[in-house]
């Protein structure tokens, strides 16, 4: 990237999507130290005051559906924010095109894009699901790597789990009193407050709150909480724990992603929470949603390559 | 002797026998400790444990299990097994670990492995900083409930910032890419903290020597603005074998021009340290000028206190003045004070009859070796003409010419007062 600065780069790439996918490896390693320069000692909760907004869900790596969104949120000015639940990387077959592709919009409207943390933004993830693989196949492919680092950590994969150190956790809508998040709340009543607490850029995700939010799952057949299949530490959560979360903070609905589900989005606990998962390149048979929150505060789901924005 | 006689008397004697036999068995259930002591001198360990066991003497049979040879301990653990009943077994061991963490780290392994307590036995070596008996441990630990165990295990290690332990836990089950990924993402943060020696060995142990070198050359430099000579160099010299390993030859140059400086120092250190006190005070102009953080004062205090201890006090005090007077840190300064006082007292002890110090420069020179005199130096003066010299060159010149150099009075080494 000679004698070009990273806000052009992030033009040409929001001009041209696919020359996100061949961006050389030191340019990507700048968009992510532009990156960590951005958002760092930033709040874990972000707050987002008023307007209307896109929620999208999972990526993992489908680079088709995430250029279509972003394609949708910068021609139709009129959409305040765009807001990605997390997991960006692995599964799909662009975890890094898809990566550089949404730096490049967070470097380009920082205010407007809000990026919060997925399980998959964590080393003991995605060193196993896919994201590793693709680094490892795209270092191995470029004439920039040197030899002598072959079997060694690609340092652009070491780079980015930096750059997911500095993501939020949870972001709330102020406005419409909407919360968003990965995977769910913990099964421990929290506030807000406390949630803004917790420690940032925790690695092994060794706070179980966190590590909570990351990964929990609602179920409707639970009253209070269970034990999750997904693991150690893991939950899934039932009417009463949301309802007291709701209560406690005065919200009005749990936005999360985490679930594959078949239609894309679910409503659950009479539309006290809203599921959403949008790749559709890993998953056969799955149709991707995203939801768009008017500036009236209702929702609207929708299909990313349908032009409804 | 009638019959009911010998009756009497056999049965007498059968009383007298079962009242014995009660009388002992009453002294045995009152010391059973000698019973105890009895089972171990026949080597019984197994009725000495059940028998503590029975006493509720926990802490003694956990000390007799240590004590027996290996060969006797498996009947004793299954003994432990029935007395307590399975639950209470793992329970006693884990108390056993917990009460001897301390005093016998291999004790508490043994009772944590035999209550099947890895993750305690684990932690216990964590908190050692022992990552070659953890990881041992580690491999042992039934496959089902492996890797959950080590990721808690490796979170604790992590979060007590033990991060080198924590990937090697990782990557002994073979999750080594995630181990490497922690130890490189820890090491950025590392360097971001002004910790470069950590992030120097943690870029190491990832194979990634070109990072090291850079996070080694920046401890060097962090080193030297901290006047940690030595600490410098050695940072310096790593970074080089890091930048050669790691093929960049440029960069191991560049530092290697650096570590050359670092002879200029020996040279001087050599210098003083053989006593040739001027040679060495030449150089320290260079030396400040190579070394901005190194101050000239505690190099002129090198010399001084080289010269002292050498036997050479009265040479010593230019060099403690000079270092007072070229540095603004007022405890150093007082302390080159302090030790200007002590060398002039070391000197008025042992000064010769009719010797002095100079105080300050003096205008005159000494009438032997033609020499300006300067602050600090042992001086005479001629008892006729009052003409000043340097106290050993003049008796020196007493013993081999008897006379004074400038007024030619006769004189003998005993006549200056």
């Amino acid at each position: 990237m000679v004698g070009k600065t990273i806000p052009e780069l992030c033009d040409r790439i929001l001009a041209d999507y696919d020359l996100a996918i061949k961006l050389t490896t030191e340019e990507i390693n700048e968009l992510i130290e532009r990156f960590i320069f951005l958002k760092k000692g930033k709040p874990i909760l972000k707050r987002i005051k008023s307007g209307s907004a896109l929620v999208v869900g999972d990526i993992h790596g489908d680079f088709d559906i995430l250029k279509s969104i972003i394609d949708g949120f910068t021609k139709n000015d009129y959409i305040d924010h765009i807001i990605f639940l997390g997991d960006i990387v692995d599964r799909g077959s662009q975890s890094i095109g898809c990566l550089n592709l949404l730096y490049a919009l967070i470097i380009k409207y920082p205010e407007r894009v809000h990026f919060v943390r997925g399980n998959h933004e964590a080393i003991s993830v995605n060193s196993r699901y896919g994201f590793l693989a693709d680094i490892r196949n795209f270092c191995g492919s470029s004439e920039t790597e040197e030899i002598t680092l072959n079997n060694s950590l690609p340092e652009l994969y070491v780079n980015f789990n930096r750059s997911f150190g500095t993501l939020p956790l949870a972001l709330v809508h102020e406005e419409f009193r909407y919360f968003f998040v990965h995977g769910g709340i913990p099964i421990e009543p929290i506030s807000l407050k406390e949630i803004n607490d917790l420690p940032k850029a925790d690695l092994l995700l060794s706070n179980p709150t966190i590590k909570q939010m990351l990964w929990n799952d609602p179920r409707e057949e639970v009253e209070m909480y269970s034990y999750s299949v997904r693991g150690d530490g893991i939950y899934v959560y039932g009417q009463k724990v949301i309802d007291n979360f709701l209560k406690k903070n005065n919200l009005k609905m749990i936005i999360r992603a985490h679930e594959v589900i078949p239609d894309g989005y679910i409503y659950l606990f009479n539309k006290k929470l809203l599921s959403l998962f949008t790749s559709e390149d890993f998953y056969q048979g799955v149709s991707g949603k995203i939801a768009k929150i008017t500036d009236k505060g209702k929702i609207k789901i929708f299909h990313p390559l349908t032009n409804s924005y | 002797m009638e019959a009911w006689q010998i009756f009497l008397f056999i049965f007498g004697f059968v009383v007298l026998i079962i009242i014995i036999a009660a009388l002992r068995r009453k002294k045995q259930k009152k010391e059973p400790r000698q019973a105890v002591h009895t089972y171990l001198e026949h080597g019984d360990y197994v009725s000495a444990g059940r028998m503590f066991l029975r006493q509720k003497k926990e802490i003694e049979a956990a000390n007799l299990y240590f004590q027996m040879p290996p060969d006797k301990k498996p009947l004793y653990e299954s003994m432990i097994l029935q007395q307590l009943g399975a639950q209470s077994a793992q329970l006693f061991w884990i108390k056993t670990g917990r009460r001897l963490e301390r005093s016998s780290p291999d004790q508490a392994k043994m009772a944590y492995l035999l209550a099947g307590a890895h993750f305690d036995a684990v932690k216990m070596f964590i908190d050692r900083n022992n990552p070659t008996d953890a990881i041992e441990i580690v491999k042992q630990i039934p496959i089902s409930h492996q890797e959950s165990t080590v990721r808690r295990l490796s979170q604790y290690a992590f979060n007590r910032g033990k991060y080198p332990i924590a990937a090697d836990l990782l990557r002994a089950i073979g999750l080594v890419d995630e181990g490497d990924a922690i130890l490189a993402v820890a090491a950025h943060e590392f360097g971001a903290i002004e910790r470069p020696e950590i992030a120097a060995t943690m870029y190491d142990s990832v194979g990634r020597q070109d990072l090291a070198g850079e996070s080694q050359e920046h401890r060097g430099e962090q080193a030297l603005s901290q006047g940690k000579i030595e600490e410098a160099k050695a940072a310096f010299a790593e970074a080089v074998k890091a930048y050669d390993e790691s093929n960049q030859p440029k960069n191991a140059l560049r530092v290697e021009e650096r570590l050359k400086k670092f002879n200029l120092l020996d040279k001087f250190r050599d210098y003083a340290a053989d006593g040739n006190a001027e040679a060495a005070e030449d150089m320290i102009d260079e030396i400040s000028t190579s070394f901005p953080a190194i101050a000239m004062s505690d190099l002129y205090a090198e010399i001084a206190s080289v010269l002292e201890r050498s036997g050479r006090p009265s040479e010593s005090v230019t060099y403690y003045d000079k270092a007072a007077d070229s540095t603004n840190n007022p405890v150093k300064r007082q302390g080159y004070v302090n030790a200007l006082r002590r060398v002039g007292s070391l000197i008025a002890s042992q000064r010769g009859k009719g010797e002095s110090v100079a105080t300050a420069n003096l205008s005159e020179k000494c009438i032997v070796c033609k020499r300006q005199i300067r602050k600090g130096e042992r001086i005479v003066s001629c008892p006729h003409c009052k003409a000043v010299a340097h106290y050993s060159h003049f008796v020196e010149w007493l013993k081999v010419q008897g006379e004074c150099p400038s007024c030619h009075a006769r004189l003998k080494v005993d006549d200056i007062k």
